[in-house]
């Protein structure tokens, strides 16, 4: 009876609490596994964040969220508890994606976008081999050297694809992208010039600070977004696609940045920056020499003099400016590298420890820059160690955006280089990513070069291959861009009659052109055997390659013949973008690689040719003087033809671009001094680096080449034409916009 | 596993000392907080981190894969098989640390359950003291008489379960009771536990409610007392304390669970700083 008095309840809890010890363990279990679900559901809102509201600004670099996913408690009872709830989710995810299937097909239907009601073929894949030459294609195929494009040129179709005014990739992308002339998409050249000061500036992003900002203390607070907006004009075909409720996958396309938004995923290019705000500049550590830029512009290289401290050799890595400071100072990573004794070397960067085996390329190493207390600017780069010993030698490649946290918009939607970083490593985003600076300033020899690009090759390679594995309806676009950048710096050992070749090295380099092509007639064969019969496959390159022996420095021309006046009466102008131009007595000047500019009035900020007809006079009276412009020392014509954009483009855009548009004859090019706004002491020059072939000569010279496994029209073709030829295949209209035709036979149509 | 109890105990009590005069619930979560930044610091070096990087880009990769590409019924299918072949990889690659923080994190949370399970008896209180005895000596030791420290008395006789072989009594501290010995002779031996009173009973203070007997589990997660001998007469002696609240902001959440929750945000604070991957 005492017993009962004492209460049953609470000896049963008594009891118990007697086991709670033995139940700690499960019950931190459950813990734990609430504290997973939370960090799951925040793994998926950051997600979502970041794709509702993009990447953190280009000026202002803020760290989007960190991924929570991996992180499930601090023991590994928790990770355990987080494998099981891995498996709870794709069991449940699997669950979800069957019961909402058949409801997503009906609330299609309902809609009536049936997307893909009146297309030919469930999928077109485009394989952009950027640059691939139709003469060398066609040599090495009839040498046999190419059996997979000889395969789609003997059952298929090849056809010599005319490409645009100027052959320049970010025009003939864009116009393969819109399936316009520039006129309608204006992107005319790589760079363009702001009318009002002349200054050069990217021709296909503008990048703005953020509008609205305040101060406080040593801090810039910003109170707006930075405005990065692609300039491209006119609609690209995956959008017209998009709007039809087609899916497009659109790989390192050039002029892509910042991505489009639309029904499918992109991954931006040409044109996408470094962590500087630059097109890439690589850095090269020394131990003696001067320090500083390379070269002018915002291209080359930095090089920075280490400081050996006993045993270890330190320096830093050069990041962008901290605009979030009032003094907005350079940031800078410090870092340590001590030789392990072997030849290789141990560095310590951002609270890393990173292996830098010799004469071999690092695996990608990830950083942040720190411009304010909780910001981050992540960032990726690879080293080489070429000598630890006395002289010290260290190759960086220019900083690049980390895709796992991407600083800038380089994908859309958000959340897709992260994706593409998560499945196959950390790779290259850069727009012009193969650093051929570095060669042509020596800083790398050619096999690192070809090293590095092959490398970046195959991070594109394993993108593309598993975009043709999840993408099996619509379409996908993928530029791989080692054609182009082994042709321009290994042309030399390909042309008896270069000024850059070097005898004694032909041999041994003069290979890898062929082997270059061999390499993209087996992606090509492994592509075909990857998208079986019903997929439509378009292999494509945007120009075609010619060697570049001479520069033809236009400023130096235009001087020559009173059309620029330099400062001070001056004959040479010494500074890139202009800087010396006298423009109250300057009628016309060139920068970029198309062609030159009026100095118009009203357009221009000094302008002084009147627009209408004194700015046609002189346009003509330009043209007539420069086609058919000789060289004196070899003899040959230079300048094939120098014809007034007006007479080539048709859209709103023309004014923006130059108003003379130069077509060179082979083995000629705009000089290097001229592209960047000098003006030298002689019209002709001599081509001595390394990038030694070229494609910016007259279109008529640089087809490009068209391969596919369909049969198409037998008509000359042009890359305006692609665009078109996809929306037919897809069923759809060309737009009125569009000024290329359908590559379709007419039976099929 | 006397002497291991013995010296954890002293240690635990050691590092007790500077947080002695703390709220019970700040102690808690500083414990927690050391035990979540140790977690975390263990985890990184047992576990094999690498592969564990490439996992949880794995998960991530077919999560997104999901996402990006949903239209595509098999894409989903195949990143659900991703997903669990990277959740069977994370457990094989996190085994290892598992093994490791079994042992040091069993015993620290035994040492925590020593203070935060119970409180001591305040006067005027009762709780239920309970003798266990060994099957064999229930004949002899059925008998046995409870003595108490002064001022606390035995409000009810000895009942005895003979299915149980345990004997309970009620006791009851009164006012200026303080802690003392509970006191037993059970088959010609004399046998002790700890009894712990106290007027401010949610200051945190160890408070034993088992001394075990010869049971490793009960040495295990009974810590605050020596064990009875192997030829001892008794089993255990047990003082069925009332249990220790800690509220967290006005709620009353159990210790352990403050203790997790507080070891996991600290870890998940710490994660930059001690570079680890869970």
């Amino acid at each position: 009876m005492a017993f009962l008095r004492l209460g049953p309840r609470r000896l049963r809890a008594g009891e118990l609490r007697l086991r709670a010890g033995e139940v700690l363990v499960a019950a931190a279990a459950l813990v734990w596994l609430a504290a997973s679900q939370f960090q799951l559901a925040a793994h998926w809102a950051g997600i979502a964040l970041l794709d509702h509201f993009g990447h953190g600004p280009a000026t202002l670099p803020v760290a989007p969220g960190e991924p929570t996913l991996a992180y499930i408690g601090p023991g590994a009872g928790i990770a355990l508890i987080g494998s099981f709830l891995t498996i709870f989710i794709a069991l449940l995810s699997a669950f979800a994606a069957l019961l909402v299937w058949p409801l997503r097909l009906i609330w299609r239907l309902i809609r009536g976008r049936h997307a893909y009601k009146y297309a030919q073929v469930p999928r077109v894949v485009i394989l952009g081999l950027d640059g691939l030459d139709p003469e060398l294609a066609e040599k090495f195929m009839d040498e046999g050297l190419l059996p997979n494009l000889q395969r789609l040129r003997d059952e298929g179709s090849f056809r010599r694809l005319g490409s645009t005014w100027p052959p320049l990739s970010p025009v003939a992308w864009s116009s393969f992208s819109t399936g316009a002339n520039p006129g309608k998409h204006n992107v005319f050249d790589f760079l363009t010039r702001n009318p009002s000061d002349y200054r050069p500036t990217i021709s296909s992003v503008r990048l703005r600070e953020p509008r609205r900002k305040f101060k406080l203390g040593r801090y810039i607070i910003p109170l707006s977004k930075p405005e990065i907006t692609l300039t491209r004009k006119s609609k690209p075909w995956w959008k017209v696609l998009s709007d039809a409720g087609i899916f497009s996958a659109v790989l390192r396309v050039p002029v892509t940045f910042p991505p489009d938004k639309f029904h499918g995923v992109q991954l931006s290019a040409m044109c996408v920056p470094d962590l500087r705000g630059s097109q890439g500049i690589f850095t090269h550590y020394v131990e003696t020499g001067q320090e500083g830029a390379t070269m002018d512009g915002d291209v080359g290289g930095d090089r920075i003099r280490v400081t050996r401290n006993g045993r270890a050799v330190e320096s830093y890595l050069r990041g962008p400016v901290n605009t979030l400071r009032v003094d907005r100072p350079e940031m800078r990573l410090p870092f340590r590298v001590v030789s392990d004794g072997n030849g290789a070397a141990k560095m310590r960067l951002d609270g890393q420890e990173i292996h830098l085996p010799l004469n071999k390329y690092s695996e990608w190493v990830r950083f942040a820059f720190h411009p304010a207390p909780g910001i981050k600017v992540h960032g990726i780069c690879q080293f080489l160690l070429k000598s630890f010993e006395p002289p010290f030698d260290l190759y960086c490649t220019p900083l690049h955006i980390d895709p796992h946290k991407p600083v800038m918009p380089i994908s859309h939607p958000a959340s897709y280089a992260t994706y593409l970083a998560a499945k196959h490593g950390t790779f290259a985003t850069l727009g012009l990513a193969e650093d051929t600076w570095s060669l042509s300033e020596k800083v790398l020899t050619e096999d690192e070069f070809l090293e590095q690009t092959y490398e970046i090759h195959a991070e594109r390679e394993a993108m593309f291959f598993d975009t043709l594995r999840c993408v099996r309806q619509g379409a996908i676009a993928c530029v791989f861009d080692t054609s182009d950048r082994v042709q321009h710096m290994f042309f030399r050992f390909f042309d008896e009659k270069h000024p850059a070749l070097q005898p004694q090295e032909r041999a041994s380099h003069a290979p890898a052109f062929r082997e270059m092509y061999k390499v993209m007639d087996d992606l090509v064969g492994r592509t075909l055997e990857a998208i079986g019969d019903e997929t439509a496959l378009l292999v494509m390159s945007d120009h075609g390659f010619k060697p570049f022996r001479r520069g033809v420095d236009l400023n130096a021309w235009l001087v020559a013949n009173g059309y620029m006046v330099l400062k001070d009466g001056a004959k040479t102008a010494s500074h890139p973008y202009l800087v010396d131009v006298d423009w109250s007595k300057t009628r016309a000047y060139a920068i970029g690689l198309a062609g030159i500019y009026i100095n118009k009035k009203g357009r221009e900020g000094q302008g002084i040719v009147a627009p209408g007809q004194e700015a046609r006079d002189l346009l003509r009276e330009l043209s007539r003087k420069l086609t058919g412009l000789r060289d004196d020392q070899t003899g040959e014509v230079a300048i094939h033809e120098a014809v007034l954009s007006a007479d080539v483009y048709r859209g709103p855009y023309i004014d923006q671009g130059p108003d003379l548009l130069i077509g060179y004859n082979v083995g000629y090019r705009v000089s290097w001094d001229a592209a960047v706004g000098k003006a030298g002491t002689a019209v002709f020059e001599d081509n001595r680096k390394a990038w030694s072939g070229d494609h910016c000569v007259h279109p008529a010279l640089v087809p490009g080449v068209l391969f596919s496994n369909m049969e198409l029209r037998e008509e000359p073709v042009n890359i305006i034409d692609i665009a078109p030829t996809v929306l037919e295949l897809f069923g759809l209209e060309k737009p009125a916009y569009m000024d290329g035709k359908s590559l379709l036979p007419a039976e099929t149509e | 596993m006397n002497v291991v109890n013995a010296v954890l105990t002293n240690l635990t009590e050691l590092l007790w000392y500077p947080l002695r005069t703390l709220p019970g619930v700040l102690v808690l979560v500083i414990w927690a907080a050391i035990a979540g930044a140790l977690a975390g610091l263990m985890f990184r070096y047992t576990s094999n981190q690498k592969a564990l990087a490439r996992v949880g880009d794995q998960i991530k990769a077919n999560l997104l894969a999901m996402r990006l590409f949903k239209d595509d019924l098999r894409v989903t299918f195949r990143s659900q098989a991703g997903l669990l072949k990277a959740a069977g990889l994370r457990f094989w690659y996190a085994l290892p640390a598992f093994v490791a923080m079994l042992v040091p994190f069993v015993l620290l949370l035994v040492q925590l359950a020593l203070r935060f399970e119970y409180r001591p008896l305040r006067p005027g209180e009762m709780a239920v003291v309970e003798l266990k005895l060994a099957p064999e000596a229930w004949e002899t030791g059925q008998n046995a008489a409870l003595e108490t420290p002064p001022g606390v008395i035995i409000q009810t006789p000895a009942l005895r379960d003979a299915r149980e072989k345990a004997i309970y009594w009620r006791i009851s501290p009164q006012e200026g009771a303080t802690s003392g010995r509970l006191r037993w002779q059970v088959a010609g031996q004399t046998v002790e536990k700890e009894l712990t009173v106290c007027d401010d009973p949610q200051r945190p203070c160890t408070v034993s409610m088992q001394r075990p007997g010869v049971s490793f589990w009960d040495r295990l997660l009974h810590p605050g007392e020596p064990a009875f001998p192997a030829d001892s007469p008794v089993r255990a002696a047990i003082v069925h304390y009332p249990p220790r609240q800690t509220p967290v902001f006005g709620f009353d959440i159990p210790w352990w669970a403050t203790f997790l929750v507080a070891s996991i945000l600290m870890a998940f604070v710490l994660k930059p700083v001690l570079k680890v991957r869970f």
